[in-house]
Protein backbone atom coordinates (compact mmCIF):
# COMPACT_ATOMS: atom_id res chain seq x y z
CA UNK A 1 0.00 0.00 0.00
CA UNK A 2 2.10 3.09 -0.89
CA UNK A 3 2.04 6.25 0.84
CA UNK A 4 3.80 8.21 -1.43
CA UNK A 5 3.87 8.86 -5.20
CA UNK A 6 7.17 8.55 -5.97
CA UNK A 7 9.07 8.97 -9.23
CA UNK A 8 9.85 5.46 -11.05
CA UNK A 9 13.64 5.08 -10.00
CA UNK A 10 15.57 5.43 -13.05
CA UNK A 11 16.71 2.02 -14.43
CA UNK A 12 16.34 2.74 -18.03
CA UNK A 13 19.80 1.01 -19.24
CA UNK A 14 18.75 3.02 -22.95
CA UNK A 15 19.26 6.68 -20.81
CA UNK A 16 22.11 5.75 -18.84
CA UNK A 17 24.28 3.17 -20.15
CA UNK A 18 25.45 0.20 -17.41
CA UNK A 19 28.71 0.92 -16.28
CA UNK A 20 28.97 4.35 -17.61
CA UNK A 21 28.80 7.44 -15.68
CA UNK A 22 26.79 9.69 -16.77
CA UNK A 23 27.89 12.12 -19.84
CA UNK A 24 28.27 15.96 -19.73
CA UNK A 25 25.95 15.89 -22.86
CA UNK A 26 23.20 13.65 -20.99
CA UNK A 27 23.29 16.44 -18.29
CA UNK A 28 22.48 19.14 -20.79
CA UNK A 29 20.22 17.43 -22.49
CA UNK A 30 18.35 16.96 -19.12
CA UNK A 31 17.75 13.12 -19.93
CA UNK A 32 19.52 11.78 -16.90
CA UNK A 33 18.39 12.45 -13.30
CA UNK A 34 18.18 16.22 -13.72
CA UNK A 35 14.86 15.45 -15.32
CA UNK A 36 13.16 14.22 -12.19
CA UNK A 37 13.92 17.67 -10.39
CA UNK A 38 11.35 19.42 -8.90
CA UNK A 39 11.11 22.47 -7.08
CA UNK A 40 10.56 21.81 -3.30
CA UNK A 41 7.57 22.65 -1.45
CA UNK A 42 5.38 21.97 2.03
CA UNK A 43 1.72 22.75 1.92
CA UNK A 44 2.15 24.53 -1.39
CA UNK A 45 4.78 26.64 -0.33
CA UNK A 46 8.11 26.88 -2.13
CA UNK A 47 11.47 26.86 -1.26
CA UNK A 48 15.48 25.69 -2.44
CA UNK A 49 16.41 22.67 -0.92
CA UNK A 50 19.85 22.57 0.01
CA UNK A 51 20.10 19.00 1.71
CA UNK A 52 16.89 16.75 2.40
CA UNK A 53 17.74 13.98 4.32
CA UNK A 54 15.40 10.50 4.49
CA UNK A 55 15.74 7.79 7.03
CA UNK A 56 13.81 5.08 8.08
CA UNK A 57 14.25 1.12 8.81
CA UNK A 58 13.07 -1.71 10.62
CA UNK A 59 12.11 -1.37 14.53
CA UNK A 60 14.77 -4.03 15.48
CA UNK A 61 14.49 -5.10 19.21
CA UNK A 62 17.95 -7.22 20.20
CA UNK A 63 17.44 -9.84 22.29
CA UNK A 64 20.91 -11.15 24.22
CA UNK A 65 20.98 -14.38 26.14
CA UNK A 66 22.65 -15.22 28.98
CA UNK A 67 25.26 -18.09 28.25
CA UNK A 68 24.67 -17.77 24.65
CA UNK A 69 27.28 -15.95 21.97
CA UNK A 70 24.26 -15.38 19.35
CA UNK A 71 22.00 -12.98 19.89
CA UNK A 72 18.29 -12.74 18.17
CA UNK A 73 17.53 -9.09 16.23
CA UNK A 74 13.84 -9.61 16.13
CA UNK A 75 11.78 -7.45 13.82
CA UNK A 76 8.97 -5.14 14.96
CA UNK A 77 8.32 -3.82 11.54
CA UNK A 78 8.89 -0.77 9.42
CA UNK A 79 10.20 2.32 11.69
CA UNK A 80 8.24 5.52 10.68
CA UNK A 81 10.09 7.49 7.93
CA UNK A 82 11.52 10.75 9.05
CA UNK A 83 12.65 13.59 6.86
CA UNK A 84 15.33 16.40 7.49
CA UNK A 85 15.25 19.13 5.29
CA UNK A 86 17.66 22.25 4.95
CA UNK A 87 15.59 24.72 3.00
CA UNK A 88 16.62 28.12 2.59
CA UNK A 89 14.89 31.56 0.79
CA UNK A 90 16.93 34.15 -1.18
CA UNK A 91 16.39 37.19 -2.91
CA UNK A 92 16.71 38.02 -6.21
CA UNK A 93 17.77 41.44 -8.10
CA UNK A 94 14.83 41.64 -9.60
CA UNK A 95 11.01 40.32 -8.78
CA UNK A 96 9.94 38.43 -11.60
CA UNK A 97 6.52 38.39 -11.46
CA UNK A 98 6.09 37.71 -15.61
CA UNK A 99 8.00 34.60 -14.71
CA UNK A 100 9.61 31.64 -16.27
CA UNK A 101 7.39 29.84 -18.74
CA UNK A 102 8.14 26.94 -15.94
CA UNK A 103 7.45 28.62 -12.58
CA UNK A 104 5.14 31.81 -13.61
CA UNK A 105 4.77 34.28 -11.19
CA UNK A 106 7.60 32.37 -8.99
CA UNK A 107 6.98 32.62 -5.46
CA UNK A 108 10.68 32.52 -4.83
CA UNK A 109 12.27 34.72 -7.16
CA UNK A 110 11.47 38.24 -5.21
CA UNK A 111 13.33 41.62 -4.33
CA UNK A 112 12.00 40.37 -1.24
CA UNK A 113 12.18 36.81 0.34
CA UNK A 114 10.37 37.95 3.51
CA UNK A 115 6.51 37.23 2.41
CA UNK A 116 8.08 33.45 1.18
CA UNK A 117 9.67 33.24 4.64
CA UNK A 118 6.26 34.27 6.50
CA UNK A 119 4.15 31.66 3.97
CA UNK A 120 6.49 28.90 4.86
CA UNK A 121 6.25 29.45 8.35
CA UNK A 122 2.35 29.28 8.58
CA UNK A 123 2.36 26.29 6.42
CA UNK A 124 4.82 24.82 9.05
CA UNK A 125 3.50 25.90 12.11
CA UNK A 126 -0.32 27.20 11.77
CA UNK A 127 -2.11 24.65 9.96
CA UNK A 128 -3.46 21.39 11.39
CA UNK A 129 -2.90 17.97 10.19
CA UNK A 130 -0.49 16.19 7.33
CA UNK A 131 0.34 18.01 4.46
CA UNK A 132 1.94 17.53 0.79
CA UNK A 133 5.65 17.03 1.52
CA UNK A 134 7.50 17.63 -2.20
CA UNK A 135 11.44 16.77 -2.31
CA UNK A 136 13.57 17.55 -5.43
CA UNK A 137 13.68 14.03 -6.06
CA UNK A 138 11.56 12.32 -3.04
CA UNK A 139 8.63 12.34 -4.53
CA UNK A 140 5.59 13.44 -2.98
CA UNK A 141 4.96 12.42 0.54
CA UNK A 142 2.29 13.19 3.04
CA UNK A 143 3.96 14.18 6.10
CA UNK A 144 3.82 16.25 9.33
CA UNK A 145 6.24 19.04 10.54
CA UNK A 146 7.47 17.93 13.95
CA UNK A 147 9.99 21.49 14.59
CA UNK A 148 11.65 23.79 12.44
CA UNK A 149 14.01 26.21 12.92
CA UNK A 150 14.59 29.72 10.68
CA UNK A 151 18.28 31.05 10.60
CA UNK A 152 18.98 34.68 9.60
CA UNK A 153 22.33 35.58 10.17
CA UNK A 154 23.73 39.22 9.93
CA UNK A 155 26.71 38.52 7.29
CA UNK A 156 23.97 36.64 5.28
CA UNK A 157 21.35 39.50 4.22
CA UNK A 158 18.61 38.45 2.21
CA UNK A 159 19.10 34.63 2.86
CA UNK A 160 17.55 32.68 5.96
CA UNK A 161 17.87 28.86 6.39
CA UNK A 162 15.11 26.46 6.64
CA UNK A 163 15.83 23.54 9.30
CA UNK A 164 12.90 21.24 9.24
CA UNK A 165 12.07 18.02 10.52
CA UNK A 166 9.04 15.95 9.22
CA UNK A 167 7.64 12.65 10.26
CA UNK A 168 5.55 10.35 8.09
CA UNK A 169 1.58 10.86 8.30
CA UNK A 170 0.81 7.39 7.96
CA UNK A 171 -2.83 6.05 8.58
CA UNK A 172 -4.69 6.67 11.51
CA UNK A 173 -5.66 3.18 13.68
CA UNK A 174 -8.60 1.73 11.61
CA UNK A 175 -11.59 -0.49 13.58
CA UNK A 176 -13.34 -2.33 11.05
CA UNK A 177 -15.66 -4.41 13.64
CA UNK A 178 -18.26 -1.77 14.39
CA UNK A 179 -20.75 -1.65 12.08
CA UNK A 180 -21.79 2.15 11.98
CA UNK A 181 -24.22 2.65 9.26
CA UNK A 182 -26.36 0.41 11.29
CA UNK A 183 -25.80 3.42 14.25
CA UNK A 184 -27.09 5.94 11.69
CA UNK A 185 -29.89 3.13 10.30
CA UNK A 186 -31.55 3.05 13.86
CA UNK A 187 -31.20 6.50 15.13
CA UNK A 188 -32.89 7.75 12.13
CA UNK A 189 -35.49 5.41 12.46
CA UNK A 190 -36.06 6.95 16.03
CA UNK A 191 -36.01 10.33 14.96
CA UNK A 192 -38.86 9.10 12.43
CA UNK A 193 -40.78 7.42 14.69
CA UNK A 194 -40.13 10.23 17.60
CA UNK A 195 -41.18 13.03 15.07
CA UNK A 196 -44.37 11.43 14.05
CA UNK A 197 -45.29 10.96 17.62
CA UNK A 198 -44.54 14.39 18.57
CA UNK A 199 -46.64 16.22 15.46
CA UNK A 200 -49.42 14.02 16.16
CA UNK A 201 -49.19 14.82 19.94
CA UNK A 202 -48.79 18.36 18.98
CA UNK A 203 -51.99 18.38 17.01
CA UNK A 204 -53.98 16.45 19.34
CA UNK A 205 -53.26 19.24 21.82
CA UNK A 206 -53.87 22.59 19.77
CA UNK A 207 -56.83 20.98 17.45
CA UNK A 208 -60.10 21.12 18.68
CA UNK A 209 -63.15 22.00 16.07
CA UNK A 210 -62.38 24.09 12.40
CA UNK A 211 -63.83 27.07 12.94
CA UNK A 212 -64.27 29.98 9.91
CA UNK B 1 -58.59 25.24 18.76
CA UNK B 2 -57.46 25.14 15.19
CA UNK B 3 -58.62 28.30 12.80
CA UNK B 4 -59.01 27.27 8.98
CA UNK B 5 -56.59 30.10 7.88
CA UNK B 6 -54.06 28.23 10.31
CA UNK B 7 -54.77 24.69 8.88
CA UNK B 8 -54.36 26.26 5.16
CA UNK B 9 -50.94 28.28 6.44
CA UNK B 10 -49.78 24.30 7.28
CA UNK B 11 -50.98 23.12 4.53
CA UNK B 12 -48.87 25.30 2.71
CA UNK B 13 -45.96 24.48 4.27
CA UNK B 14 -46.75 20.83 3.82
CA UNK B 15 -47.18 21.62 -0.46
CA UNK B 16 -43.86 23.13 -0.31
CA UNK B 17 -42.15 20.05 1.12
CA UNK B 18 -43.92 18.02 -1.27
CA UNK B 19 -43.51 20.14 -4.08
CA UNK B 20 -40.22 19.85 -3.71
CA UNK B 21 -39.69 15.80 -2.70
CA UNK B 22 -41.13 15.50 -6.30
CA UNK B 23 -38.70 17.98 -7.56
CA UNK B 24 -35.41 15.69 -6.63
CA UNK B 25 -33.84 14.90 -9.16
CA UNK B 26 -34.66 11.08 -9.85
CA UNK B 27 -35.98 9.01 -12.49
CA UNK B 28 -38.90 8.32 -10.38
CA UNK B 29 -40.28 5.41 -12.47
CA UNK B 30 -41.30 2.49 -11.19
CA UNK B 31 -43.66 1.15 -8.21
CA UNK B 32 -41.69 2.87 -6.45
CA UNK B 33 -41.66 6.68 -7.96
CA UNK B 34 -45.10 6.22 -8.98
CA UNK B 35 -45.71 5.75 -4.82
CA UNK B 36 -44.35 9.00 -4.34
CA UNK B 37 -46.31 10.88 -7.22
CA UNK B 38 -49.39 9.44 -5.60
CA UNK B 39 -48.00 9.73 -1.84
CA UNK B 40 -47.13 13.49 -2.56
CA UNK B 41 -50.37 14.13 -4.78
CA UNK B 42 -52.41 13.34 -1.88
CA UNK B 43 -50.63 15.08 0.35
CA UNK B 44 -51.17 18.00 -1.55
CA UNK B 45 -54.55 17.22 -2.28
CA UNK B 46 -55.65 16.38 0.93
CA UNK B 47 -53.42 18.20 3.24
CA UNK B 48 -55.99 20.30 5.28
CA UNK B 49 -58.22 17.29 5.78
CA UNK B 50 -55.38 15.18 7.47
CA UNK B 51 -54.39 18.19 9.23
CA UNK B 52 -58.00 18.93 10.65
CA UNK B 53 -57.98 15.55 11.33
CA UNK B 54 -54.45 14.68 13.02
CA UNK B 55 -54.05 11.53 10.15
CA UNK B 56 -50.89 13.62 8.21
CA UNK B 57 -47.85 12.76 10.70
CA UNK B 58 -47.00 9.13 9.04
CA UNK B 59 -48.49 10.23 5.81
CA UNK B 60 -45.92 13.04 5.55
CA UNK B 61 -42.76 10.33 6.50
CA UNK B 62 -43.87 8.05 4.12
CA UNK B 63 -43.58 10.82 1.51
CA UNK B 64 -40.46 11.85 2.45
CA UNK B 65 -39.41 7.98 2.77
CA UNK B 66 -40.56 7.62 -0.91
CA UNK B 67 -38.27 9.80 -2.13
CA UNK B 68 -35.24 8.55 -0.64
CA UNK B 69 -36.31 5.07 -1.78
CA UNK B 70 -36.41 6.78 -5.12
CA UNK B 71 -33.04 7.78 -5.43
CA UNK B 72 -33.11 11.49 -3.79
CA UNK B 73 -29.94 12.32 -2.69
CA UNK B 74 -28.63 13.90 0.95
CA UNK B 75 -27.76 16.94 -1.11
CA UNK B 76 -31.26 17.60 -1.89
CA UNK B 77 -32.79 16.66 1.18
CA UNK B 78 -30.21 19.44 2.42
CA UNK B 79 -31.96 21.92 0.27
CA UNK B 80 -35.38 20.73 1.37
CA UNK B 81 -34.40 21.54 5.29
CA UNK B 82 -33.02 24.58 4.26
CA UNK B 83 -36.23 25.74 2.28
CA UNK B 84 -38.06 24.72 5.38
CA UNK B 85 -35.49 26.58 7.61
CA UNK B 86 -36.49 29.80 5.55
CA UNK B 87 -40.07 29.94 6.33
CA UNK B 88 -41.55 31.37 9.30
CA UNK B 89 -44.71 30.55 10.15
CA UNK B 90 -46.78 32.38 12.36
CA UNK B 91 -49.46 29.92 13.55
CA UNK B 92 -48.36 26.85 15.64
CA UNK B 93 -49.65 23.99 13.67
CA UNK B 94 -47.65 25.47 10.96
CA UNK B 95 -44.73 25.47 13.39
CA UNK B 96 -45.13 22.21 14.32
CA UNK B 97 -45.23 21.31 11.05
CA UNK B 98 -42.05 22.93 9.29
CA UNK B 99 -40.53 21.21 12.53
CA UNK B 100 -41.62 18.08 11.53
CA UNK B 101 -40.80 18.28 7.97
CA UNK B 102 -37.23 19.81 8.92
CA UNK B 103 -36.47 16.59 11.07
CA UNK B 104 -38.23 14.06 8.79
CA UNK B 105 -35.43 15.80 6.26
CA UNK B 106 -32.42 15.28 7.94
CA UNK B 107 -33.91 12.01 8.96
CA UNK B 108 -33.59 10.98 4.84
CA UNK B 109 -30.54 13.10 4.63
CA UNK B 110 -28.86 10.96 7.50
CA UNK B 111 -29.83 7.81 5.73
CA UNK B 112 -29.15 9.11 2.23
CA UNK B 113 -25.48 9.88 3.86
CA UNK B 114 -25.49 6.11 4.81
CA UNK B 115 -26.41 5.16 1.33
CA UNK B 116 -23.11 7.00 0.12
CA UNK B 117 -20.35 5.01 -1.27
CA UNK B 118 -16.89 7.38 -0.95
CA UNK B 119 -14.10 7.15 -2.98
CA UNK B 120 -11.97 9.04 -0.68
CA UNK B 121 -11.16 10.63 2.21
CA UNK B 122 -11.76 14.24 0.54
CA UNK B 123 -15.61 13.15 -0.03
CA UNK B 124 -16.21 12.42 3.19
CA UNK B 125 -14.65 15.97 4.59
CA UNK B 126 -16.77 18.04 1.99
CA UNK B 127 -19.83 16.25 3.31
CA UNK B 128 -19.30 16.65 7.73
CA UNK B 129 -19.39 20.88 7.59
CA UNK B 130 -22.78 20.81 5.90
CA UNK B 131 -24.08 17.67 7.61
CA UNK B 132 -22.95 19.60 10.84
CA UNK B 133 -24.98 22.98 10.06
CA UNK B 134 -27.87 21.33 8.80
CA UNK B 135 -27.73 19.24 12.48
CA UNK B 136 -27.11 22.29 14.50
CA UNK B 137 -30.10 24.34 13.29
CA UNK B 138 -32.48 21.72 13.97
CA UNK B 139 -30.93 21.08 17.26
CA UNK B 140 -31.29 24.97 18.27
CA UNK B 141 -34.90 24.57 17.43
CA UNK B 142 -35.49 21.67 18.84
CA UNK B 143 -34.29 23.03 22.41
CA UNK B 144 -36.04 26.13 21.88
CA UNK B 145 -38.90 24.89 21.47
CA UNK B 146 -39.15 22.49 24.13
CA UNK B 147 -39.10 19.26 22.40
CA UNK B 148 -37.35 17.12 24.38
CA UNK B 149 -37.85 13.72 23.00
CA UNK B 150 -37.11 14.82 19.04
CA UNK B 151 -33.88 16.66 20.13
CA UNK B 152 -32.61 13.83 22.24
CA UNK B 153 -33.34 11.88 19.14
CA UNK B 154 -31.38 14.41 16.97
CA UNK B 155 -28.51 14.64 18.64
CA UNK B 156 -28.46 10.84 18.54
CA UNK B 157 -29.02 10.81 14.78
CA UNK B 158 -26.29 13.51 14.53
CA UNK B 159 -23.44 11.75 16.60
CA UNK B 160 -24.49 8.28 14.67
CA UNK B 161 -23.71 10.17 11.22
CA UNK B 162 -20.69 11.43 12.61
CA UNK B 163 -19.70 8.79 13.41
CA UNK B 164 -20.33 6.79 10.31
CA UNK B 165 -18.43 9.22 8.30
CA UNK B 166 -15.51 9.06 10.71
CA UNK B 167 -15.36 4.98 10.48
CA UNK B 168 -15.86 5.75 7.03
CA UNK B 169 -13.28 7.61 6.15
CA UNK B 170 -10.48 6.11 8.21
CA UNK B 171 -9.74 3.38 5.59
CA UNK B 172 -10.35 5.60 2.49
CA UNK B 173 -7.44 6.86 0.20
CA UNK B 174 -6.55 10.35 0.39
CA UNK B 175 -6.38 12.35 -2.79
CA UNK B 176 -2.74 13.35 -3.31
CA UNK B 177 -0.82 15.92 -5.70
CA UNK B 178 1.70 14.32 -8.39
CA UNK B 179 4.15 16.00 -10.23
CA UNK B 180 5.62 14.57 -13.55
CA UNK B 181 8.29 16.23 -14.92
CA UNK B 182 6.78 15.91 -18.68
CA UNK B 183 3.65 15.59 -20.01
CA UNK B 184 2.21 11.70 -20.76
CA UNK B 185 -0.03 9.38 -21.35
CA UNK B 186 -2.73 8.83 -18.61
CA UNK B 187 -1.78 5.10 -19.02
CA UNK B 188 2.18 5.59 -18.48
CA UNK B 189 1.04 8.04 -15.42
CA UNK B 190 -1.29 5.40 -14.12
CA UNK B 191 1.49 2.73 -14.16
CA UNK B 192 4.11 5.12 -12.46
CA UNK B 193 1.92 6.53 -10.04
CA UNK B 194 0.70 2.62 -8.73
CA UNK B 195 1.95 -0.09 -11.17
CA UNK B 196 -0.76 -0.78 -12.56
CA UNK B 197 -1.90 0.92 -15.92
CA UNK B 198 -5.61 -0.12 -15.84
CA UNK B 199 -6.53 2.95 -13.33
CA UNK B 200 -5.84 5.59 -16.06
CA UNK B 201 -9.20 6.25 -16.99
CA UNK B 202 -9.69 7.41 -13.06
CA UNK B 203 -6.78 10.00 -13.37
CA UNK B 204 -7.99 11.32 -16.63
CA UNK B 205 -11.52 11.72 -15.07
CA UNK B 206 -10.57 12.89 -11.43
CA UNK B 207 -7.96 15.67 -13.35
CA UNK B 208 -11.02 16.41 -16.45
CA UNK B 209 -7.92 15.06 -18.96
CA UNK B 210 -8.96 16.73 -22.49
CA UNK B 211 -6.58 13.83 -24.20
CA UNK B 212 -5.62 11.01 -22.86
CA UNK B 213 -2.57 11.33 -24.40
CA UNK B 214 -1.30 14.38 -23.43
CA UNK B 215 -2.35 14.51 -19.76
CA UNK B 216 -0.88 17.15 -17.80
CA UNK B 217 2.05 16.28 -15.74
CA UNK B 218 0.35 18.46 -12.40
CA UNK B 219 -2.58 16.31 -11.06
CA UNK B 220 -4.72 14.81 -8.17
CA UNK B 221 -4.60 11.20 -7.55
CA UNK B 222 -5.68 8.64 -4.79
CA UNK B 223 -3.13 7.53 -2.52
CA UNK B 224 -3.88 3.95 -2.88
Amino acid sequence: MPLQLSPTPIADPLIVPRNNATTILQLQSGIAWRQYLKRASFRGEQFYVDTGVRESGRRVVQHEFPKRDVPYAEDMGRRAREFTVRGYLIVYPVSSNAGSPKFPNDPLKQASYLRARDKLITALESTEGPANLQLPLLGILNVMCVRYRVTEEEKFGGYCVFDMTFTEFGLAPANGERVSSAGVYYAAQDLGNATQTALTAGITGISGTVSA
Amino acid sequence: MMRSSDVREAADIVRVATSMLLATSNDQIGRAGSDLRRACGDMAANAETYITYNQIAPKLAYCFDQARVTGATADEFKRIQEALVAKTPVSLVAVLLTQSCVAFSLQQLALAVAGVTFTSREDVEVVVPSINTAFDQAEEVAADSMALVVYRKLIALHAATTFYLFDTAQPLPQMLDFQFAAIRPTLIQSYRLYADASRADELREENKVVHPAFAPFTGRALSF
